[in-house]
C-alpha cells in the first residue's frame, strides 16, 4: 500500500494503519532497532511500540517521508530501552562500540546546556555532512543513525572494513574540529 | 556533553540523509558471503566394546528414542541408508528452524526471532552447567594439548557426551569415577546434564548448523542389558543398528553414519576406518558446527607472510581485519575473541614471548576466562576486563589435526577403574565379567580461512574382556599459539594448539 494511503488511514483514525505499517516497515523498523538493542525479543518490543507512537502522534503529526519517520520512532525507543538496561554499566555490542566512537568528539562531562544547544549542534553537523561526498556522508548516517556495524557497511558500500573504519575515524575527528571551529567545545 | 546525548541529538537528522543512506547499496562485484557457512566442526566418538561373553543372548531390542521435548513438535526421523537386513531404529531429531529461505531473509524474520528467544531460553537453562564442565574441560584440554608437541586438538563437548554415554553403562565405583570426572553428582544428574546441553547446543537454521548425534551400533550375536541400551537411546537420542560386526556391510554401515552426520568432513579418517572383529558394541557420537564470522575476513586483504613455526619459519596465507575486537590482557597472554553468528566466539591466545604455548592449556586464568559467570555481578566485573580497542589482527589460515590416547586424562583425573578388567563394573550392560577399557584414542581437525572454520575429530573408546592395556593494537598470530570455540551457551566445543602450519 502507498505511503499516502497508510497516512490516510492513521488520519482516519482505521487500525489498519498498524497493520499496513507492520507489513511495509516492520522489517525495517526491526533491522534499526535490533542494530541498537542487538536482542530479538527487545527489538521486536520496540517495533510494536512503534505503532503505538505513531497512532498516537498521527494526527496531528503528518510525516512527509513515512519509513523514516517510523524509522525515527523505532530509533528512539530502542536507544531509549538500551539506556534503563546499561544505566549503571557499560553495554556491549554494536551500539555499546559506537557510542565509544562518538566519545572521541565529546567530553562525557555533563553539561545543563546540552539539551538548548542540541539543536543547533544538529545544523551544525547538517551542514558537516553536506559538505562530505556521498560515499562518506553514507558511512556516518549507517554507522550513527542506523548503528550498523562496520561490516554491514562495507558489505552496503562494496568496500573493504579497513576503508570504513579509516574514513568514520577521519571523519569523527573533522567534526570535531568542525564544531570546535564554530565554538562547540563539547 | 555525554556520548549517548551526542546519539541522541543525531535521532533528528535530516529525513533525506536517513533516506539516502538507506537507499544507497552498492553491489559488490566479488562475491563475500557474510552468511557463508564459516566453520564446520564434527567430532565422533567411538567406543568399542569387544570381547565379552554375555549370558543372555536373545535378540536385542531398542527402545524408540525421541529428540528433547522443546523440540519434538518440529522432529522428523534422520535416515540413513543402512543395508536392509541392518535393525535400525532412529530417533526423532528438531528438523530445521527453516528450509527454504536464505541467512539474510531469516535474521530478518518472524521465525528467526521465535526460534532465537527458544535457543536463548535453553541456553539460559544451561548456563550453570558449564562452569561444572570446566575442570573437566581443562583436564581434557590441559592433557590433550600440552602433552603434545604437536598441533593438536580436542573437543570437550563433544568428549563429555561421550564419556556421559560411558558412564551410563557402567556402574559401582566404574561409573563414580567417572561422574566425579564429569563433574555430576550423580547419574541422575549428568543425564539431565547432557540433555541440557544438548538443548542448547543443538541449532539447525540458515544461518548456524550445530548438529548432535548418537548411536549405537551391537553384534547380533551378543546380548545386552536392553533397560540399558534403551536409556541410551532415550536420553542420549542414539540410535541403534544391529548386525554381523565382523562384516564389511555393518563396517560401511558405520561409515556412512559418521559421514551423512559430519557432511563428510572427516571422510579421509573414515575411510581408513576398521573394526577390531572382537567388537560387540560401539557407542558412536558426532557433533556438527557451521557458523559464520559477524566480522569475516576479504580474501584480498590476505597476504603470503611468515609464522614462526616450533619446526622453523614457514611463508603462510595471513588473513587480516582492522576492527574493535575484545581483548583480554592475561598474565602469561593476550586473548582476542571473534563472534560467531549466533554462536559463542573464536577466542585466540597468545602467550607472552618466552611463554610456551602448552602453559596455556593448563593456565587456570584461561579457564577463568572462559567460565561464563551466571552471577551479574560477576558477570559484569568479567567482562569488564575485556577491553575493545581497535585491533589490527593477524590470523594465518591453518589447517591443523592431532591423535592422543584418551586414557592419560582418565587416569589423571583418577578415574582408573574403567580402565581395569578386574575393576571395571559394566554391570548395567552385561553381567559379564573382564570387560574393560582398552583404548581410547581422540583424532580432531581444525582448519580456518576468510569465510570460516571446519573442524572435525574423533575419539575411539574401545572395551575389551581380554588382558587390560584501546588504543589500536597489534595482534598478530605469527608464532605458537592456542585457540578455543564455544557455543552460544557458553559450552568449550572445540580448543587447540597450533604450533606450525604446513
Amino acid at each position: 500500500m502507498e505511503d499516502e494511503k497508510i497516512l490516510q488511514l492513521y488520519l482516519d483514525r482505521n487500525e489498519l494503519a498498524i497493520h499496513e505499517s507492520a507489513e511495509k516497515y516492520g522489517a525495517y523498523c526491526r533491522a534499526v532497532a535490533m542494530n541498537i538493542l542487538g536482542d530479538p525479543d527487545d527489538a521486536e518490543e520496540c517495533v510494536n511500540d512503534t505503532w503505538f507512537k505513531a497512532w498516537n502522534a498521527i494526527p496531528p503529526a503528518s510525516p512527509a517521508d513515512l519509513r523514516t519517520y517510523l524509522g525515527k520512532i523505532s530509533r528512539n525507543l530502542a536507544f531509549d530501552r538500551y539506556r534503563t538496561e546499561h544505566r549503571d554499566k557499560r553495554g556491549s555490542g554494536e551500539e555499546a562500540l559506537l557510542l565509544d566512537e562518538l566519545e572521541e568528539i565529546v567530553s562525557g562531562h555533563e553539561d545543563a546546556s546540552s539539551s538548548l544547544i542540541a539543536r543547533e549542534l544538529l545544523s551544525e553537523i547538517r551542514q558537516f555532512l553536506a559538505l562530505q561526498t556521498k560515499e562518506k556522508r553514507v558511512m556516518f548516517v549507517r554507522r550513527y543513525w542506523y548503528a550498523d556495524s562496520v561490516t554491514a557497511i562495507a558489505r552496503r558500500l562494496g568496500v573493504s572494513e579497513n576503508r570504513v573504519s579509516v574514513t568514520l575515524n577521519r571523519l569523527r575527528k573533522k567534526l570535531k574540529d568542525h564544531l570546535n571551529q564554530r565554538g562547540y567545545d563539547l | 556533553m555525554k556520548k549517548e546525548e551526542l546519539f541522541e541529538t543525531l535521532q533528528d537528522l535530516d529525513d533525506a540523509f536517513i533516506r539516502e543512506a538507506e537507499d544507497h547499496s552498492v553491489k559488490k562485484v566479488k562475491t563475500r558471503n557474510l552468511y557463508a557457512y564459516a566453520s564446520i566442526a564434527a567430532v565422533f566418538v567411538l567406543a568399542l566394546i569387544a570381547g565379552i561373553i554375555f549370558r543372555e543372548k536373545k535378540p536385542v531390542t531398542f527402545g524408540t528414542s525421541s529428540a528433547p521435548e522443546s523440540v519434538q513438535a518440529e522432529s522428523e526421523e534422520r535416515h540413513y541408508i543402512y543395508p536392509e537386513r541392518l535393525v535400525s531404529i532412529n530417533p526423532s531429531y528438531p528438523v530445521s528452524a527453516i528450509k527454504d529461505m536464505d541467512a539474510q531473509s531469516f535474521r530478518v524474520s518472524d521465525q528467526y526471532l521465535k526460534w532465537f528467544s527458544d535457543y536463548r531460553e535453553k541456553a539460559e537453562a544451561s548456563s550453570g552447567l558449564q562452569a561444572q564442565m570446566m575442570p573437566y574441560c581443562q583436564a581434557l584440554i590441559g592433557n590433550v594439548l600440552a602433552e603434545s608437541g604437536e598441533n593438536a586438538v580436542c573437543s570437550p563437548l563433544n568428549t563429555y557426551i561421550a564419556f556421559s554415554m560411558l558412564a551410563e553403562v557402567t556402574d559401582g565405583n566404574t561409573r563414580r569415577q567417572l561422574l566425579d570426572m564429569l563433574g555430576a553428582e550423580d547419574i541422575e544428574t549428568l543425564r539431565r546434564n547432557v540433555s541440557s546441553l544438548w538443548n542448547s547446543n543443538y541449532a539447525d537454521t540458515p544461518v548456524l548448523k550445530s548438529l548432535l548425534a548418537n548411536s549405537v551400533w551391537i553384534d547380533q550375536a551378543a546380548g545386552f542389558n536392553e533397560k540399558a541400551l534403551s536409556r541410551l537411546a532415550e536420553t542420549y537420542y542414539a540410535s541403534s543398528v544391529s548386525g554381523d560386526m565382523s562384516s564389511s556391510e555393518m563396517l560401511e554401515a558405520l561409515k556412512a553414519w559418521i559421514n551423512d552426520n559430519t557432511g563428510g568432513l572427516l571422510k579421509d579418517y573414515v575411510d581408513s576406518m576398521q573394526l577390531d572383529p572382537e567388537t560387540i558394541l560401539m557407542l558412536a557420537s558426532t557433533i556438527y558446527y557451521k557458523a559464520a564470522w559477524i566480522n569475516c575476513f576479504y580474501t584480498d586483504e590476505t597476504k603470503a607472510e611468515i609464522f614462526h613455526g616450533e619446526k622453523g619459519d614457514k611463508t603462510v596465507q595471513m588473513m587480516h581485519s582492522h576492527d574493535s575486537q575484545g581483548v583480554y590482557y592475561g598474565e602469561k597472554y593476550t586473548a582476542v575473541r571473534l563472534s560467531l553468528q549466533d554462536s559463542g566466539f573464536m577466542y585466540f591466545l597468545l602467550p607472552e614471548e618466552g611463554t610456551d604455548v602448552s602453559a596455556l592449556a593448563s593456565d587456570p586464568e584461561v579457564y577463568e576466562m572462559l567460565t561464563r559467570k551466571t552471577d551479574i555481578d560477576e558477570a559484569t566485573k568479567q567482562e569488564e576486563r575485556w577491553a575493545f580497542p581497535m585491533v589490527n589482527l593477524s590470523v594465518p589460515r591453518f589447517s591443523v589435526s592431532g591423535s592422543t590416547d584418551l586414557k592419560n586424562v582418565l587416569a589423571a583425573v583418577g578415574a582408573t577403574d574403567v580402565l581395569e578388567a578386574g575393576k571395571a563394573d559394566f554391570s548395567p550392560l552385561t553381567a559379564a565379567e573382564g570387560m574393560f577399557l582398552s583404548s581410547a584414542e581422540h583424532t580432531a581437525r581444525v582448519e580456518i580461512d576468510e569465510d570460516g572454520i571446519t573442524a572435525a575429530a574423533y575419539t575411539v573408546l574401545a572395551l575389551t574382556g581380554g588382558m587390560p592395556p584501546e588504543e589500536v593494537i597489534d595482534f598478530v598470530l605469527d608464532r605458537p599459539f592456542l585457540f578455543v570455540i564455544t557455543g552460544f551457551d557458553g559450552s568449550l566445543l572445540f580448543s587447540g594448539i597450533v604450533r606450525n602450519i604446513d
